[in-house]
């Protein structure tokens, strides 16, 4: 799963431990996430696109793979 | 050491060996490099320890190691309540540069090459303690406490030797048995408290160091007969710790 996270923190100028702060999880957790070494769980994903207020399909997307399983 | 001594004001590992050694040069012979030396000075900074062949003195010893391990399960309780684990970390540590300290100061020796470790590896750890308590991250500085406070078990066996020890002497005993359940409680519910990416990697870490453990526990049991007794009554949780230690890093690098 590749996300958005990172260019949504630096549209609004937060750093990951300002983010940590606002989902409430470490900064190390969101740099996981941010670079794509930790998937986050649906609880989780829900919270960070309310953290974004968007949607969860506006920040998380499948990779090739979870792609063209979509797709076929 | 003669039967029936009574070995009386044994504040520290050295008084005691002071006590019971009439040569000076056997403080020297003494190994400090060993693990199990340094484990034995920290828990004799909190214990009053071992009185041999008088059943009141070693009752009045059982009964202060109950005391002691009460007050540690204080101590732990309220650090639980007050979120100050690293406290209980920096006191360790500071048992234990006092330990060598005092070593330096009594006796006027010069410090070993594992106290110059232990003293580097100490004041490094109690650095990145306090940059974790600035930075208001207390997780996994409790590991560390714990592992510490691992090093410090009790030794209530002494209570059951056969007719040594009155009834509630052993009952005593049982109490040193309360740190490590707290120990346990303390660690669950540290690990719930954190985040899920921590928590699935301590699971992951915790499984690791159970499994790799058993192992090593049927490795020893199949090596034994040929005279290889690596796993000891302290060396098991310490090498759980370490492997917990060393599964966290394998956990935390196969992410996803």
């Amino acid at each position: 799963v590749t996300n958005r996270i990172r260019v949504l923190r630096a549209e609004r100028d937060w750093s990951q431990a300002e983010l940590a702060s606002r989902l409430g999880v470490s900064r190390q957790t969101v740099n996981a996430i941010e670079t794509g070494r930790y998937d986050p769980s649906l609880p989780l994903a829900f919270l960070i696109a309310a953290v974004f207020g968007t949607t969860i399909e506006e920040i998380f997307e499948p990779d090739s793979h979870g792609a063209e399983a979509r797709s076929s | 050491m003669q039967p029936g001594t009574v070995v009386l004001a044994c504040r520290n590992q050295w008084d005691w060996r002071l006590a019971t050694y009439p040569q000076w040069m056997e403080l020297d012979t003494w190994q400090l490099s060993k693990m199990e030396r340094i484990l034995d000075i920290m828990e004799s900074m909190l214990y009053i320890d071992r009185w041999e062949g008088d059943p009141m003195a070693q009752t009045v010893s059982v009964a202060t190691k109950g005391l002691g391990s009460a007050c540690n399960s204080a101590r732990f309780f309220v650090g639980t309540r007050r979120q100050l684990w690293g406290d209980t970390a920096l006191m360790v540590m500071a048992v234990l540069a006092s330990a060598f300290l005092s070593r330096a100061l009594h006796y006027r020796l010069p410090a070993s090459a594992a106290g110059v470790f232990l003293a580097v590896a100490a004041a490094l750890i109690g650095w990145l303690f306090i940059r974790q308590l600035a930075r208001g991250e207390r997780g996994w500085m409790f590991y560390a406490a714990m592992l510490l406070f691992g090093a410090l078990p009790s030794r209530g066996d002494m209570a059951f030797e056969a007719g040594a020890a009155p009834v509630w002497a052993v009952a005593v005993a049982l109490l040193t048995a309360v740190p490590a359940v707290v120990g346990i409680v303390g660690a669950v519910r540290t690990v719930r408290a954190l985040d899920e990416m921590w928590r699935q990697t301590n699971y992951r870490a915790l499984a690791f160091a159970f499994i790799a453990t058993l192992i090593a526990v049927l490795a020893q049991w199949l090596l034994e007969p040929l005279g290889f007794v690596f796993l000891t009554w302290w060396r098991l949780p310490l090498l759980m710790a370490v492997l917990w230690g060393v599964g966290m890093i394998w956990a935390y690098r196969r992410l996803k």
